[in-house]
């Protein structure tokens, strides 16, 4: 699948660099008339689905959505799913590490528009408040030093000189509606680069904190999937940024996109029978660490450290 | 049809739609908001329907005058997006152009109505407004494939006739060769949601009362699907907007006839402390 994982990269190559590199000798990806089987395959499972709610009491649940924090809900644990879709995870509010991973996307937001940032938690609070999320601004003043900002701060530089040509853009929404709008998968993707109207190949880049897992990998694989059918032309090139290494990459092949579309239809029909009554499995793993049911559920097992597992494979 | 026969069907069907609209008016408002001066300056005594008021998901909470609007980057990043994406020389990357516009805003829209707001800002700040513009340019340009339009940074209003109402528009764009057949508007909805028709219409109400001539097409794009609806302008499409406002404007003469529909919205809800149902639902741990 061509993955390249981890790695640190050499003092001075920036991801503008290396997205150059990557892109200078790609093969087209799949388009146009190549994509109508993933068409027909998620179209098929959105009828399926939309059968199993129209006219009955389920019907409430249509428009089904399926956002991308659904989708890997989903595909962790049902029951997990259904829990977080009933209602907050929990009072205490957002983890640090969950904090991390927002105030380093802004980083790199504020990177690509004006540059590097002087003083991390001063101008992470700024953007908060620009964007007028007070809860945030004060969870993430709450948290302070256990954020450990400088170091993100400092690798977000890596994002120096991204040439403007490639129309980089930060949280843009990708949206597939099916059948008639009844089924939504929606997402937003942390940095796009390129695509139809530039000239340049399109590159989807998902911007995480810590180290890569499985899941990473399915979230990408889903945006490239939503992102062809949205623009009719699968991106080039798929690209996990953990700060400190080189872009996690990947080309997109019909297979990748082939797989995404099975996985996105299971989860669109399983969606559907949850919201028409049947009962959701459950599946330990990692979601297992921030599942509103842990306390209840029987089949909690203590999280896994995902530290130990280093996956490299889209769960089939 | 000729294009003289096809603007003379267009200026009637603006003609029915105004006292359509009187009528559904007086209807909902009886002997309330009439206006007897002309609108002061703060708006005191008259209330505003916006395109996004159409979709306001809780009656009562609409039925209470406030001034609930708050400046953030979700509510300035189409306002400095459309401003960049007129601005923007050929071939120029809109975040480059929003950088240009956002530089000296003085320069390029001296009553931008979010300059005082964005000039304060610090730098991280504005890099986060920058931010979200670039986006919404590059996703509206997406949306309508790259065409050039004529990119609208005042919005339209028409005060209706007699009444202390003011409806104030969102049109984003005006199809440039077609101008003023078509008018383009970027919505963050499905499509097909219903609520995209009435706002469709709601467009073409807005635009057309005043001109006395309505477009031929309001054109719905979406920037998450990178795609655009036709709405042909019709009686039905015009009557499912008045309908809307009317309804709103009943809500408004009478709030006790407006029912209270909790949900995520309590959240940021100027009245929660005082209602009930939205008490509850925040009691329970929000929606
Ligand atoms: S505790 Fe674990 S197994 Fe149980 S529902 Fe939550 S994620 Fe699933
Ligand atoms: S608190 Fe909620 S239910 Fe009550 S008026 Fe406000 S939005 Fe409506």
């Amino acid at each position: 699948m061509g993955t390249v994982s981890g790695a640190c990269h050499p003092a001075g190559v920036t991801v503008a660099d290396q997205i150059e590199d990557l892109t200078a000798a790609l093969p087209a990806p799949p388009a146009g008339e190549d994509l109508q089987p993933v068409r027909d395959r998620l179209a098929e499972a959105a009828e399926r689905a939309v059968a199993l709610l129209d006219g009955h009491s389920a019907e409430r649940a249509l428009p089904l959505r399926l956002p991308k924090g659904r989708v890997l809900d989903l595909l962790s644990c049902e029951r997990l799913a259904v829990a977080r879709h009933a209602g907050p995870a929990d009072g205490g509010g957002a983890s640090v590490a969950l904090l991390r991973g927002q105030a380093l996307d802004r980083f790199v937001q504020h990177e690509l528009h004006e540059g590097p940032v002087a003083h991390p938690l001063e101008d992470l609070l700024a953007m908060v408040h620009a964007e007028g999320d007070l809860d945030l601004g004060d969870e993430l003043a709450a948290a302070g030093a256990d954020l450990r900002l400088e170091p993100l701060a400092a690798a977000a530089r890596d994002w120096a000189g991204t040439d403007p040509g490639w129309w980089p853009r930060t949280q843009s929404a990708v949206a597939v509606h099916l059948a008639d709008g009844l089924v939504r998968c929606e997402g937003r993707i942390d940095v796009e680069l390129g695509g139809p109207l530039t000239g340049r190949p399109s590159v989807v880049v998902e911007v995480k904190v810590g180290r890569p897992h499985a899941s990473h990998l399915g979230e990408v694989t889903h945006y490239a999937l939503l992102v062809a059918l949205r623009d009719g032309v699968a991106p080039s090139l798929l690209a996990r940024w953990y700060p400190g290494t080189s872009l996690a990459h990947q080309v997109v092949t019909l297979d990748t996109l082939d797989s995404a579309a099975r996985r996105l239809a299971d989860m669109i029909v399983s969606w559907a029978q949850l919201q028409a009554g049947r009962p959701a499995t459950e599946r330990s793993g990692p979601g297992c660490a921030w599942c509103p049911d842990a306390d209840r559920c029987p089949s909690f097992r203590p999280p896994p450290d995902p530290f130990d597992t280093e996956p490299e494979e889209v769960p089939a | 049809m000729s294009a003289a026969a096809s603007e003379g069907a267009r200026r009637e069907l603006a003609g029915r739609a105004a006292a359509r609209l009187g009528e559904a008016l007086d209807l909902a408002l009886g002997d309330t908001f009439r206006a007897t001066a002309k609108r002061p300056r703060d708006g005191a005594g008259w209330f505003d329907v916006s395109g996004h008021d159409l979709a306001a998901p809780c009656p009562a909470r609409w039925s209470v005058a406030g001034d609930d609007f708050v400046l953030s980057t979700r509510t300035v990043a189409g306002a400095l997006g459309r401003l960049a994406l007129r601005e923007r020389h050929p071939d120029e990357p809109p975040g480059a152009a929003v950088d240009r516009v956002a530089g000296d805003l003085f320069a390029a829209e001296a009553d931008a109505f979010y300059i005082d707001w964005f000039e304060g800002l610090d730098r991280a700040g504005r890099a986060a407004v920058r931010a979200a513009a670039t986006t919404w340019a590059v996703g509206a340009l997406a949306a309508v494939g790259g065409r050039e339009l004529r990119w609208q940074t005042t919005r339209r209003t028409c005060n209706v006739a007699d009444r202390a109402v003011r409806l104030r528009g969102g049109c984003d764009a005006l199809d440039r060769v077609a101008r003023p057949e078509v008018l383009v508007v970027i919505t963050g909805r499905a499509l097909g949601d219903d609520a995209v028709r009435v706002r469709a219409g709601f467009e073409a109400l807005v635009d057309g009362m005043p001109r006395r001539q309505t477009v031929d097409r309001v054109r719905m794009g979406s920037a998450a699907s990178a795609v655009t609806r036709a709405f042909p302008v019709t009686e039905e499409l015009l009557d499912a907007a008045i309908g809307r406002v009317a309804e709103l404007a009943a809500y408004r003469a009478v709030p006790d006839s407006a029912p209270a529909v909790p949900g995520r919205w309590c959240g940021d809800c100027p009245q929660l402390e005082v209602c009930p149902e939205g008490s509850a639902l925040m009691a329970a741990g929000g929606a």
